[in-house]
């Protein structure tokens, strides 16, 4: 069942007494919450997205409530939990539901080590992933959006999951977190893509969030074997570039770039070393996004 | 004379003239040209003195024009960690 098919109601009594299991890809996430801020936010965002019975392992238990104290009545916050404790410090409570979102990347990233990570948005086209590896802020979000719009499959905006016993990129798609400049650029691209409300003043700037299209999530438990990665970097008003990276050089990108590399230890090596074997490398310089879009699809269609 | 030590099961990968090594006793990986690969993979299974590894060197079609970066060569890796002075 998915989450549409509750009611405003049930969606909202779910998610007060912690009975709502949300499957996102290969994870399952317990989420308690009874801000209706949060509550409206996942109807908005995750209606295509299955729903776990009850008796499902989570592999999250994310809370998020207000802080105890008087504070609540003056300047109200939000505490994003995991396993029942306070990650990070408290939030504005008008941004609970993006930091819903960000609290889930935190859990992903400090958790899933059953897979290599990397910074990085993925897509996928006729059965192959196309790697976006940058540190955050260099527009690999951006550009993931731009290739939804031109028909790739969304695995992700931001973590890249290699699964170390075939190598293949494993989908977590998520709202695509935008910034700044970027909301309105993306926005600009289709009349069919639908954002959230755009939240104004976060530590990161103006933030707003695109509804990933229901084909990404239906197909959330299709992994993709590894095509391409391109290293993408923004570079206002410098020279557009895409030339070939040599392989040696990308693998040294990619160990800088790893979340979890360090980890893993030798799995982590092999992982990523058969990325690169089974991938064609690029660096991308550009600041022009519809010319960015057309060379990395025709890169793709080659 | 030195060596990897005996325990370290380093992993290899070459792309075209250029060598990536992971060191899981460190947790670091490096790159490498073709001669200082040559010297650590000389170096995996048995210990040599760096007169030794300079011989070897020389029959290399890259060999380095001075063999005194061989010396140099050694220290390095010695710096980082990847070989260590073995008893002779």
């Amino acid at each position: 069942m998915n989450v549409s098919r509750l009611s405003s109601t049930e969606l909202r009594d779910r998610l007060a007494a912690g009975a709502f299991r949300l499957r996102i890809g290969p994870f399952v996430s317990q989420v308690t919450t009874r801000l209706p801020s949060v509550v409206a936010s996942l109807g908005f965002f995750y209606g295509d997205y299955p729903l776990e019975d009850e008796a499902a392992i989570a592999d999250f238990h994310v809370r998020l409530a207000p802080p105890s104290g008087l504070r609540r009545f003056y300047r109200p916050q939000v505490l994003f939990f995991q396993d029942g404790r306070s990650q990070f410090q408290p939030f504005p409570m008008d941004l609970a539901p993006p930091l819903f979102e960000w609290g889930l990347n935190w859990c992903v990233a400090n958790r899933a080590h059953h897979y290599l990570m990397l910074h990085s948005g993925v897509v996928e086209r006729s059965g192959r992933a196309l790697l976006l590896p940058a540190h955050p802020g260099s527009g690999k979000s951006t550009l993931t959006a731009g290739l939804v719009t031109r028909g790739f499959r969304l695995l992700s905006d931001e973590h890249a999951l290699i699964r170390p016993e075939d190598g293949q990129l494993v989908p977590v798609p998520r709202p695509i977190a935008l910034k700044n400049e970027s909301i309105a650029i993306i926005q600009d691209l289709g009349t069919e893509l639908t954002f959230g409300p755009t939240f104004h003043d976060t530590q990161k700037g103006d933030v707003s969030h695109l509804r990933p299209f229901e084909d990404s999530v239906r197909r959330a438990d299709e992994p993709a074997a590894p095509g391409w990665v391109v290293f993408p970097k923004f570079v206002r008003g410098g020279n557009h570039r895409l030339e070939p990276v040599a392989k040696a050089a990308a693998m040294m990108e990619l160990v800088d770039n790893s979340i979890n590399y360090g980890i893993l230890g030798s799995v982590g090596f092999r992982a990523l070393a058969r990325l690169v074997d089974e991938s064609t490398c690029w660096a991308l310089d550009y600041d022009d996004l519809p010319r960015a879009l057309d060379e990395i699809s025709r890169l793709a269609d080659r | 004379m030195w060596r990897v030590p005996k325990d370290w099961r380093l992993e290899w990968r070459q792309w075209g003239s250029f060598h990536i090594v992971f060191n899981p006793a460190s947790g670091d990986t490096h790159l490498l040209n073709v001669i200082s690969a040559f010297v650590l993979r000389s170096l995996e299974n048995e210990a040599r003195s760096v007169e030794e590894l300079k011989a070897l060197v020389s029959r290399l079609p890259e060999r380095p024009g001075d063999p005194a970066d061989i010396d140099d060569l050694v220290s390095e890796l010695d710096e980082l960690g990847l070989v260590a002075a073995a008893p002779p």
